[in-house]
């Protein structure tokens, strides 16, 4: 069982649903992510299961390969509350959005934080209503023009993180989707919690409100903009870390290093705080005013609900016995109530809604446009890449023979395949790092099936070279078999690959834009 | 944020130059490798009394030492390629990609004006800090290429 779960991979998460996302959405990123995330976790896929609501995101659990429930608008925390219950054993997820869980849900999101039902709470907070097509939010600032606040929205936002503190939450934090790495570890600390964990995840609507965190995401900006909380470490941000968050009195100020002001001066960050003042203090950190704090604002101990609740049943029992549940039922003041009259017949109206022109039209690309250096780089097939051809062994290779192979011909890594020539693996000098390095093992004894990477991702030559660099910044992966449509490699690409085609393709000659 | 503008501004020393683990020269050969596994480092840089010595990688593990079970208690110097290049931390990253595009080299060590180390650049990193300019392009994709709906729920 054990070594079940080790082999995990990224593809025994990903399902065989259509994703039903507009391109370019931030939902996304956060799935990629998980789908990262959670082979590292340790735990079998029978024991996970997403829970999500109504909206975008909460198509979440039809994109996992685990169990998972698409259930009533706001009442994702409740079913699963109610799921933890019932099974202390599940790794429960709950995938909501800002309109699944703070507004129609919102009451749900308090209990189930204060309760501290051990789960993982994933807010994706795009700040508008996605799927039913672009009305303002609860976490919308005021002044958003919307479909449904034409002159713009009159309502003071919720800040999801001071919600979730003032409702007791044990574990809070926040990330954003553009921030793979960041994101990467805050799911990985949330999953790793003793509790409720609640995670707000900035996330891009390209759509209906594109932009809406791009302070805390564009490249020029976003070290000045937001601040990446360290437990035990002063608040410092900035592009060139000069700048620190220093208290004064109650309030927050803003100072910079040197000038008399050194790094003791500064607020140190303390997650573990039983006093939930300082996580609250930080989650008034807002744009444009302070840099908006990323991480985790607070993670403390608490007993767990389910435990707790599981116990005081044991008890019960233990103390009177297994009761009996059709005898409470019918214990007292129960009755049949008699057939009545037939029910009043309604008549179906329908009515002929008048067709919206609401949906922002998709700026359709010229064909005959010369290819810019970008669409070169994101867009254009993966066949116009200059791909060195693979060197191709079969499973019951002797890993000493590999070895000897890679070594003469230079090279990084061996695909294999089996008879009929079609993929089946890839070794690569990383699997020689991770899992023989430093043990004593006889590699002429060893043949490279046990050590390969075994039904690795791979592409084809007509997909696009955006998604090499997806699958290699996301996942690391530094070599991707290039395929058939039969699943024959054709060729390697790699970090190198990349790289070159990178130089060639942009000019010296530049003008900023 | 234009890549290409990017790419002729900032320096190397604006990329994530933290993939590296700094061993000293006679740490046994063992030992650098059990430091590399355990921090997920494929990159040893070598230090003699603070200044950089040499360089150690998977590259080397899986072409001098995999096969080789008699140099593992070795002084790490014996077998690290010495004298490594480095490369100036304020050259541009297009002059980068160009330079590491034409070696061997997967990890170039890091060096400000005065020579002290500031990390090493890697072929990851790099292609990181292009795709962190293209994350709805790049990092907003679902998990294959052909996962894209014919219909979409909403929008």
């Amino acid at each position: 069982m054990a070594d079940a779960i080790e082999t995990l991979t990224r593809k025994d998460f990903v399902s065989d649903q259509e994703v039903r996302w507009c391109p370019g959405c931030g939902d996304y990123a956060i799935l990629a992510q998980m789908q990262r995330v959670l082979p590292e976790m340790g735990i079998a896929r029978e024991e996970m299961v997403f829970i999500s609501g109504i909206g975008c995101s909460s198509r979440f659990p039809y994109y996992m390969n685990t169990y998972g429930l698409h259930t009533i608008h706001g009442r994702a925390a409740t079913v699963a509350t109610g799921l933890k219950v019932a099974n202390p054993d599940l790794h429960v997820w709950v995938i909501t959005g800002d309109g699944d869980s703070l507004s129609i849900g919102g009451n749900h999101l308090l209990h189930v934080l204060r309760r501290n039902v051990n789960l993982n709470i994933i807010l994706f907070n795009n700040a508008i209503y996605g799927l039913t097509k672009g009305q303002y939010s609860p976490t919308s600032p005021p002044g958003t023009r919307t479909y449904s606040s034409p002159m713009g929205s009159v309502e003071q936002d919720f800040n999801a993180i001071s919600v979730a503190l003032a409702a007791e939450a044990t574990f809070v934090a926040r990330s954003v989707d553009r921030n793979t790495k960041h994101m990467a570890e805050i799911l990985k600390r949330a999953t790793e919690h003793r509790g409720t964990s609640f995670v707000e995840i900035y996330q891009n609507c390209n759509i209906y409100n594109d932009g809406a965190w791009s302070f805390a995401t564009e490249a020029n900006v976003k070290d000045d903009q937001t601040v990446i909380l360290e437990h035990g470490q002063p608040i410092i941000f900035g592009k060139d870390r000069d700048k620190g968050i220093r208290i004064n009195g109650l309030a927050p100020e803003v100072v910079t290093l040197g000038n008399g002001v050194s790094e003791s001066d500064l607020l140190a960050h303390d997650e573990t705080l039983d006093n939930p003042a300082h996580a609250y203090l930080l989650s008034r950190l807002t744009h444009p005013d302070y840099p908006v704090p990323l991480g985790v604002f607070r993670c403390v101990e608490r007993p767990i609900y389910e435990e707790q609740i599981i116990a005081q049943g044991r008890q019960a029992v233990e103390d009177r016995g297994a009761g009996d549940l059709n005898a409470l039922y019918h214990a007292t003041d129960t009755w049949i109530v008699p057939e009545g009259p037939d029910a009043e017949t309604v008549q179906e109206v329908h009515e002929e809604l008048p067709t919206s022109n609401i949906i922002p039209d998709i700026e359709q690309e010229d064909p005959m446009a010369p290819r810019t250096a970008l669409q070169q780089l994101l867009y254009d097939p993966i066949s116009s890449l200059d791909l060195p051809v693979p060197e191709c062994v079969s499973a019951d290779t002797s890993v000493a023979d590999a070895v000897e192979t890679m070594r003469s011909k230079n090279l990084g890594c061996l695909l294999v395949v089996n008879k009929r020539g079609l993929l089946r693996g890839i070794f690569a000098q990383g699997d020689l790092f991770e899992k023989v390095a430093g043990r004593d093992i006889d590699l002429t004894k060893i043949t490279i099936d046990s050590l390969m990477t075994k039904d690795p991702t791979a592409l084809k030559t007509s997909d696009p070279i955006g998604h090499l660099l997806h699958l290699m910044s996301l996942h690391g992966f530094r070599h991707i078999p290039i395929v058939d449509p039969d699943e024959r490699p054709v060729g390697l690409a790699s970090f190198k690959v990349m790289l070159k085609f990178t130089g060639g393709l942009f000019s010296d000659d530049i003008s900023p834009n | 944020m234009d890549l290409n503008y990017s790419l002729h501004n900032d320096t190397v020393k604006h990329v994530d130059l933290s993939f590296y683990v700094e061993v000293q020269k006679d740490n046994p050969v063992d030992q650098v490798i059990a430091k590399m596994q355990n921090s997920q480092r494929k990159c040893a840089l070598v230090m003699d009394q603070g200044k950089l010595i040499g360089i150690f990688t998977a590259h080397d593990i899986a072409r001098r030492v995999i096969d080789q079970s008699e140099v593992i208690n070795e002084p790490i110097e014996a077998i690290m390629t010495p004298d490594p290049l480095t490369l100036k931390s304020d050259i541009t990253l297009i002059e980068a990609i160009r330079f590491m595009s034409d070696k061997p080299h997967r990890y170039m060590p890091v060096v400000d004006a005065e020579g002290r180390v500031l990390g090493t650049l890697t072929h990851y990193a790099i292609i990181k800090y292009m795709s962190d300019h293209f994350p709805e392009e790049i990092y907003n994709l679902p998990p294959t290429p052909d996962h894209f709906a014919s219909a979409r729920d909403g929008a």
